[in-house]
């Protein structure tokens, strides 16, 4: 499998540090690991990290103030991991410069969904921004939030989030199903497996005007699903 | 209390002052009318008295006629009593024609030292009590301080603490109450120290178990090792959420209740439940969305759990927001609806039911909607099953 990646796990944790580190690699990235903050600047010194993945709780310096450093200083994409939700909402709204975040325990299939989608965000052509603008709906892809032209939060199931994000990463063009299943949720089975067509009409009922004759995910007949307004990022 | 009894502090200052002015005065009362008796007969002084040597005109009736005789006999002359205005004469007949004229002033005592006096008493009651309400109002504004501060340590134990000013007394139980939130923020704070670094142990353990179940080849004992980790995850999610008063730490922002509402219908939909909801597509509240997730999901936990099938509706009627969770299931007994509040007390007594649960759905539930201005209700349908209502009394967003 071709690398895709140089990724950097910081975990005060060895065991959590081998095993995510050993998943990781066995999906195509290169990993290197770190214990703390000093462990972290050693290997960031070494050279060509593309994201790192860090813990909240570190003994010494503390996961909050490594991320306000990480980002600050070199611009790298950092996913922040976290033992409460709560806890992950007041660290992106206190705006540490986290690209997103998982609460522990979380599912690593979901891990390696997020590293790809950041991955593919700080790579891409377009200036990093949290904000996604379209059609007078903003989405935080640091806070994973919704909301309406008015300021209203619409709260997203996890599964319509991916999903949105997915279309308005790629705007405009063709996406088909299963493209969108393989981005959004790979190929795992088991009670969580839903399909994409489901996702599709909860999502457009809470964003399409007229969900039966949506203007924003648009269906392409015999291609798949096209998000049909431009999106705008913005900081 | 009684009818005369008035409630505010302010109102039975004024009324006890006024009772003991009045008091006062009823008992200076005999004195001051005995007083005012002799008064009235210095006040009859004599006007005039000169000697005449004519007669008193005809035209002087005998006023007092039997005065006059009872005068005459005691005299041995002749007297005549008339009333000339304001005043009385007395004439007295000397010798030699002559008469001698005294000229009384005999107004009657009018009326008006009565009205006068009871004018003075009103006027002084009507002061004291206008000063007194002053002052206990000063007194009250301080208990009313006691007052608001201490709810706003009810809702919330950071908040900011009472300024010690005032009064000598006031600043002290100012300081006395600081103290206590100080106390009590300590003990809060200590405790949430000690339940995150449980909860990031535990966690930790947690996520290496999640990340070892990726190697676990068998699908159905992967199935099953996962379903277990995750409802340890719920449990230790619900305890530590009680146990920190999650409720009050997120910020309210303005969410659309509905949408919330079809997130969950579709999450327990996807996890094989049946739920179905009724009400509006879209209603905009400022709120905490996650707390407000979380006590909602918890009733529709029980419900699907006891009750099968879920009936969930939303309604803004009369200003205030109310989401009925609805059950076919068997309800519960009318004594143990109120108990189901309590932490740790479940539906089931034997405690050991497949389907997890802490006990503590409930009383977040509850705590949640009780942060919101709101409530949870439980009652039996009349067609069976269990109907909660969870009331909501944030501001609707414009």
């Amino acid at each position: 499998m071709s690398e895709r990646g140089h990724l950097l796990v910081v975990d005060d944790d060895a065991e959590i540090r081998t095993l995510l580190a050993d998943f990781l690699r066995e999906h195509g990235y290169r990993v290197s690991t770190a214990p703390d903050g000093p462990g972290m600047d050693q290997c960031l010194a070494a050279g060509d990290i593309d994201l790192v993945v860090l813990d909240l709780m570190l003994p010494g310096e503390d996961g909050l103030s490594l991320c306000r450093r990480l980002s600050g200083e070199r611009g790298l994409p950092i996913i922040m991991l976290t033992a409460v939700a709560e806890e992950a909402d007041r660290i992106v709204g206190l705006e540490m410069g986290a690209d997103d975040y998982l609460t522990k325990p979380f599912n690593p299939r979901e891990l390696l969904a997020r590293i790809r989608a950041v991955l593919r965000r700080a790579t891409g052509d377009a200036a990093r921004g949290h904000i996604l603008a379209f059609e007078g709906w903003r989405l935080d892809v640091s806070r994973h939030e919704l909301k309406r032209e008015d300021d209203t939060l619409v709260p997203l199931s996890a599964g319509e989030y991916r999903l949105l994000q997915v279309f308005v990463e790629s705007p405009q063009q063709v996406l088909s199903r299963d493209y969108l299943l393989e981005q959004t949720h790979g190929r795992e089975s088991g009670p969580y497996d839903r399909s994409v067509d489901i996702q599709l009409s909860r999502l457009r009922r809470k964003i399409e005007q007229d969900p039966r004759q949506p203007r924003i995910i648009k269906t392409i007949r015999g291609g798949g699903y096209m998000f049909a307004p431009p999106v705008v990022r913005r900081a | 209390m009684k009818w005369f009894w008035p409630a505010t502090l302010a109102g039975r200052v004024a009324l006890l002052l006024a009772a003991a002015l009045i008091g006062i005065q009823l008992i200076t009362l005999p004195y001051f009318l005995r007083q005012r008796a002799n008064v009235v007969a210095v006040d009859s002084e004599l006007l005039s008295l000169e000697l005449r040597d004519r007669p008193p005109p005809d035209s002087h009736g005998d006023d007092h006629a039997e005065l006059a005789r009872r005068l005459s006999g005691q005299l041995q002359r002749q007297v005549a009593v008339a009333h000339q205005g304001d005043k009385t004469e007395v004439w007295v007949a000397l010798e030699r024609g002559s008469w001698l004229r005294l000229a009384l002033d005999t107004r009657t005592p009018s009326a008006g030292w009565v009205v006068h006096m009871t004018a003075q008493i009103l006027l002084a009651v009507l002061v004291l009590v206008v000063v007194s309400v002053l002052a206990a109002r000063q007194i009250t504004r301080s208990v009313r301080l006691f007052v608001s501060a201490a709810e706003r340590l009810g809702v919330d134990v950071n908040s900011p603490p009472m300024p010690e000013e005032g009064s000598k007394e006031l600043r002290q139980a100012a300081r006395v109450f600081n103290t206590m939130q100080r106390r009590l923020q300590d003990y809060v704070n200590d405790r949430t120290r000690m339940l995150a670094a449980i909860s990031h142990d535990l966690r930790t353990l947690l996520t290496r178990l999640r990340l070892r179940l990726e190697y676990i080849e068998d699908p159905e004992q992967r199935g099953r090792a996962l379903a277990d980790l995750e409802q340890m995850d719920a449990m230790l999610a619900s305890t530590l959420s009680f146990a920190r008063d999650d409720a009050n730490q997120e910020q309210p922002v303005r969410v659309d209740l509905a949408k919330l509402l079809y997130t969950l219908v579709d999450d327990f939909t996807d996890l094989g439940h049946e739920v179905i909801y009724r009400g509006p597509e879209s209603l905009t509240v400022v709120a905490r969305p996650l707390a407000l997730q979380r006590a909602i999901g918890n009733v529709l936990d029980n419900a699907v759990c006891y009750g099968g099938r879920a009936y969930l509706s939303l309604d803004s009627s009369a200003g205030q927001c109310r989401i009925f969770v609805e059950d076919d299931g068997p309800g519960l007994d009318n004594e143990q609806l109120e108990a189901m509040f309590e932490p740790f007390v479940r539906g089931d007594p034997a405690r050991n039911r497949g389907t997890g649960g802490t006990g503590l759905g409930l009383s977040i539930a509850r705590s949640v909607m009780r942060s919101h201005g709101g409530d949870v209700l439980l009652a039996n349908r009349p067609e069976g099953g269990l109907r909660v209502e969870l009331t909501l009394a944030a501001p609707f967003a414009a």
